[in-house]
């Protein structure tokens, strides 16, 4: 247990075949990601609708195969440690929250029986008692009570925000070390998205859990993020501390990002920027309006040079390496560095 | 997610007892099913012992007459309840294993393993199912086993495509991924996650089955290719075309069966409609706005008729 992160991903891409008869066309949905992410620390991956986002945790929870790359947990090539399905200890490892609450809980099963399922898959609990006394513990740890009645009900018996502290206890029953959480506030009514991120900044620092924490919303990254990537057409442009990539904007596309949002660095603006994704516009319309690229034919060069008011020459040609910024920040941009 | 608040057992029997028509549709069945169970008592002897003479009409002595062999036509109705119902039910039900089976390891795997299933299913739901039947039923030897048989492998093919479909779009759902995140098998995934949400469907399936299955075994029956010495609804009515019954006028000797057969699809198609309607929000609230608006005073307002599955074929 050194400082070696606990996940890394090397390479990592996902391409989706379309089309009839299984498809000549792909979708590029995600190209060569490469990061990792610490133990106890949140990685926020920030990115408008359609960059990748959800593919990237996808494949790293395992729910679909990558295309290329490597993921290495703990220091294993898990993809190649483990064909086709993931183990068991992957699993227990590695947890997933997914994004609409109403979907995530299965109708027909009760919230109890929904946390006793994880708890003796992965052996923490056997009999009667130490199923009830685990539930009961994971109901109180994401501060659902009372408890007991809780566990009774079933998921259509819960407002939104009580499935999505749900969904997190289930994450928390395989007691992991790394959870996936996928947009887990945006469809939670702005006045309790609070609560959600302050639990999930609570389990970080009280179980030592590791977050990749995915967003639209750079209000909620800047929050609960150590570090933040942001993603735009399937490729992630620049990454670093928090307060560096978000205070430096180093990406011309991050400076779009934060511009669009009506107050990116105040967290008392998570309401405010719901409020514009009903498409109030936000002070750089023009650039936004702009298509992102098709995923399909993707261009030679930076997927962002046709909306950068800084393009040059050299962005149309090829796609810029990863340019050490210092610090662990680092943007995909020429403005940074050339190739030879 | 249409069936997101029904779909739990207890419950949605429940709401299904609370509907008329569901309530019509089981008293009608359960009055069949007691007259299966109870006809050997009440009943007793071999139904097809010559009684009297033939073609005698309805009197106190026998109830619904004596057919062109002199039997009795009440005793043979009730004691061919067992054999119609008997076979109705085990085909509907095997039907709907095998459709279970086939259409939701398809839809789950997806793949190859669908690929190959999806054709397979294809290859049966084109196959013309009557002539296989016709053909099929009369190689074999005769008797309620083959008629059985017969019957699942010529009609398992709808219901596998449409628990396939459901189970595709099942599949998608966030909790059947969560449910892969949290470590469970396929099996359980199958079973326990995917399954109890097309619970509604399975049952409704299931009751359009056995009205198929009765009717075909009466239909095959009829044309001669049961056993002909067993008493069923549908030997009944082949006995009576037989003895030209519509020809001599002993009506007595058909309108029996046939209007059992008639009232046990009908009870079936009320439980249908029902468990449509309390898993369908659409119609549901069509029933509510109609119950409002005659409240009012304002009469009822009729909409397209929604088929429910099991009326298709
Ligand atoms: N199963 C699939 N088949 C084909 N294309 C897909 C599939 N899943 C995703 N895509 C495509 O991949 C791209 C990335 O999708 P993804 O869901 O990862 O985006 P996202 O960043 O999560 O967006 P959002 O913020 O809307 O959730 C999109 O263009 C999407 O259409
Ligand atoms: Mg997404």
């Amino acid at each position: 247990m050194s400082d070696a992160p606990l996940l890394e991903a090397r390479g990592l891409s996902k391409r989706f075949s379309v089309g009839l008869f299984g498809g000549s066309r792909q979708v590029h949905a995600v190209t060569e990601a490469s990061f990792s992410v610490d133990r106890g620390k949140v990685l926020a991956l920030v990115g408008e609708s359609g960059s990748g986002k959800t593919t990237t945790l996808r494949m790293l929870g395992r729910l679909v195969g990558a295309t290329e790359g490597e993921i290495l947990l703990d220091g294993v090539d898990v993809l190649k440690a483990e064909r086709g399905r993931a183990s068991l200890a992957f699993r227990r490892k590695v947890q997933v929250i997914f994004q609409d609450p109403f979907s995530s809980l299965n109708p027909v099963r009760t919230i109890g029986h929904c946390l006793e399922r994880p708890l003796l898959i992965h052996g923490h609990a056997r009999t009667e008692a130490e199923l009830r006394e685990g539930v009961r513990g994971l109901l109180e740890t994401v501060e659902l009570r009372p408890a007991d009645e809780i566990a009774a009900r079933y998921p259509h018996q819960l407002s939104g925000g009580q499935r999505q502290r749900v969904a997190i206890a289930r994450a928390l029953a395989a007691r992991p070390e790394l959870i996936l959480a996928d947009e887990p506030i945006s469809m939670l009514d702005v006045s309790i998205r609070m609560g959600v991120l302050n639990l999930i900044e609570r389990l970080k620092s009280e179980l030592g859990i590791a977050f990749v924490y995915v967003t639209h919303d750079l209000a909620s990254a800047r929050y609960v993020g150590d570090s933040v990537m942001v993603m735009y057409a399937g490729r992630i442009v620049e990454g670093g501390p928090c307060e560096t990539v978000l205070g430096e904007r180093a990406h011309p596309y991050t400076r779009l990002l934060v511009s669009a949002a009506p107050d990116p660095l105040k967290i008392a603006a998570l309401g405010a920027s719901a409020a514009s994704e009903q498409g109030a516009p936000g002070p750089a319309t023009a650039a936004r309006r702009v298509e992102p690229p098709s995923l399909i034919d993707l261009p030679p060069g930076c997927p962002f040079a046709e909306r950068c008011p800084e393009a040059m020459k050299a962005c149309a040609l090829s796609v810029p390496p990863p340019f050490d910024l210092g610090g662990g920040h680092w943007a995909r941009c020429f403005l940074y560095g050339r190739v030879d | 997610m249409a069936d997101t608040e029904y779909a739990t057992g207890a419950r949605f029997f429940r709401a299904l007892l609370r509907q008329k028509k569901a309530a019509t549709g089981a008293v009608i069945l359960l009055f069949f099913l007691a007259l299966a169970l109870l006809a050997p008592l009440a009943f007793p002897g071999d139904p097809t012992r010559f009684v009297a003479r033939q073609n005698q009409a309805p009197s106190a002595r026998h109830l619904l007459g004596t057919n062109g062999q002199g039997q009795d036509v009440l005793a043979q109705l009730a004691l061919g309840a067992r054999t119609s119902l008997f076979v109705g039910f085990s085909v509907g039900f095997l039907i709907t294993l095998l459709g279970l089976a086939i259409g939701m390891t398809a839809g789950y795997l997806g793949g190859l393993a669908d690929g190959l299933l999806n054709t397979f299913t294809n290859v049966f739901l084109i196959i013309p199912a009557l002539p296989l039947l016709i053909t099929l039923a009369s190689f074999l030897p005769p008797g309620a086993t083959t008629v059985a048989l017969v019957l699942t492998a010529t009609s398992w093919a709808w219901p596998a495509r449409v628990f396939r479909a459901q189970t595709l779009s099942l599949r998608e759902k966030d909790f059947v991924a969560a449910a892969l995140a949290s470590g469970e098998g396929s099996r359980r995934i199958i079973f326990a996650e995917i399954l109890p949400n097309m619970l509604s469907l399975v049952v409704s399936s299931f009751f359009g089955n056995v009205v198929y299955a009765i009717g075909a075994d009466v239909g095959l029956a009829f044309l001669g290719f049961e056993d002909l010495n067993k008493v069923s609804w549908g030997t009944m009515l082949y006995w009576s075309q037989n003895n030209s019954a519509l020809l001599t006028g002993s009506w007595w000797t058909f309108v029996p069966p046939g209007l059992c057969v008639a009232l046990v699809a009908f009870a079936m198609t009320m439980l249908i409609y029902a468990i449509d309607e309390i898993t369908n929000p659409r119609l549901r609230s069509e029933k509510e706005i109609a119950g409002v608006l005659k409240k009012l005073g304002l009469g009822q307002r009729r909409s397209t008729p929604v088929l429910p599955y099991g009326n298709e074929r």
